[in-house]
Order: structure tokens, then sequence, then C-alpha cells
């Protein structure tokens, strides 16, 4: 769950790209083909006129194989559960980036849209290129870290977005400054008003 | 006077079906444990209700049918 502040909107909501995803959990395949390949073993090699297994061979295999599928399964839902849990939030005020690591280890970070200095999208390859995803990476002012997010899908188009989203509220803080200009002149006006009224 | 050592022919392996159920209540433990855990985070970080549902729903189902089929395997090997 994210908090946000009062009056602040969600704007986008950038996952990473399935591609991500895929190649992060694909070496999966090789491991649900391992049970195969050992029953395959089991009947080429010559260990049968060696090794003779009292009981049912067929049915114990069974029993390893559903553990085993089991185990993949688990792993298949740890790391769906990181790719969906790492999220790009751009609110009308902020961005924030949550980065789940594993488990048991998560990063929220969050920066004013107004802190922004720079944006870069990069699409590095054949495979980003074609597939559409990229690097973004996020400059900020001050002391602040850069934002380095991977696997972002449409990082130009995101780019373009935050962006436009930093020139607004750049725009916002300069109204805010020139309706507290235009406040204190309006009160110097009305004491200076008050002081002739006093005065006549 | 050493005359070599007679090998059978063929070993022969058994396995006690208790060994085969240890390893299926140990490893359901475990499951359970990472399940508990799974479920935790999605209920705990979701962004969304519906997502959460619709993952469980999957994961369960697909565990259910794994768990059933080690179950009969076990007891038909024990049988």
């Amino acid at each position: 769950m994210i908090r946000l502040r009062d009056n602040e909107q969600v704007l986008l909501v950038v996952r990473k790209h399935w591609f991500v995803f895929v190649a992060e959990a694909f070496f999966l395949v090789f491991l649900l083909l391992l049970p195969l390949l050992a029953w395959f073993a089991f009947q080429l090699l010559p260990t049968n006129s060696l090794v003779t297994f009292d009981g049912h061979f067929g049915a114990l295999m069974m029993v390893i194989t559903s553990m085993w599928l089991l185990f993949l399964w688990v792993f298949f839902f740890i790391i769906w559960t990181d790719y969906y849990l790492d999220v790009l939030v751009v609110t009308n005020q902020q961005i924030i980036d949550v980065e789940q690591k594993g488990l048991f280890s998560r990063e929220i970070s969050n920066f004013r849209l107004d802190r922004i200095q720079d944006v870069t999208a990069e699409m590095d390859g054949i495979i980003q290129t074609f597939f559409k995803f990229g690097t973004l990476e996020i400059q900020t002012a001050g002391d602040d870290r850069n934002f380095l997010i991977f696997g972002i899908p449409k990082p130009f188009e995101v780019k373009h977005f935050i962006s436009v989203q930093h020139d607004a509220a750049i725009e916002r803080l300069r109204t805010v400054s020139l309706s507290a200009s235009t406040l204190a002149e309006l009160r110097d006006e009305m004491h200076g008003s008050s002081d002739e009224q006093i005065r006549s | 006077m050493f005359d070599g050592i007679n090998l059978p022919e063929t070993i022969t392996v058994a396995l006690d079906p208790r060994v085969v159920w240890i390893a299926l209540v140990i490893f359901g433990i475990l499951y359970a444990i990472l399940t508990a855990i799974l479920v935790w985070h999605w209920n705990t970080f979701s962004y969304s209700k519906q997502t959460f549902i619709r993952a469980s729903r999957i994961y369960y189902i697909v565990s259910a049918i794994l768990i059933v089929v080690a179950v009969l395997s076990a007891t038909y090997f024990t049988l």
C-alpha cells in the first residue's frame, strides 16, 4: 500500500515490462523438465539390470515429481510477487519508486516533481528495442541520489510524461509564489489605506 | 588364499513407506510456511484486491491438485 498526501492524485502507474518477468522465470522451464530427464535417464541407463527397486517405483517417482513441481510453483510465485510489487507511481506531486527485493527486502523512495533536474530514457540492444522497454534515469536536485529504474515499458513516453508533470509542478510553484507576493502587496496597500484613513 | 569378492548380480533397493510419508509431511509444513509468507505479502502490499484474489485462486487450485497427486501416489506406494 502506498500512502498519498492530501489532494494528491495518482496520474501514472508503471510496472516493469512483462519480458523482465519472463526472463527471470524462464529458467524454471528447464527445472520443470528435470524429473522427466531423470525418468528417461533411469530408463536408458543400464542401471535397470544392476539395481532393482523393491516397491512401486512409478508411485515413488510421482511423489517426488509432485513435490518438485510444488517447489517450483512456489518459486514461480515468489518471482511473480517480486515483479508485481515493483512499481513506479507518478502523482501530481511526487514520484514514488517501490522496489521489492526478494520476499524480505523492500525499498520505497519518493521525491517531489519539482526536484527533478533531468530525466533520461534509454533503450539498449535488440531485445529492448523490439519489445519496447528500457531504463529510466531520474536525476534530482541537491544531494538526493539518482534513480535508475530498469525494465520500464515505453521509456520515452514515460520520460515525456514525467517531463510534462515536472513543468506543471514548476508552474504551480510559480503561481503559488506569485500569489504570495500579490497577497503581500495587497496587505501593504491595505495597511497604507488604513493609515491614511486614521490620519484623515 | 584370496579368491575374489562375490558381488551379487543385482542390487535390490527397498524404501520404507514411512520415509516417504515423513518427507511428504516435512515438505508440506515448509510449503505451508512459504504459502503463508506469500499470502501475507499479497495481502499487505498488493495494489489491487482483485489481482490478489485472482493470483491466490490460481495458486491454491494448482497447489491443491499437486498435493492431491502427491498424497495419492504416496498412498499407492504404501499399499
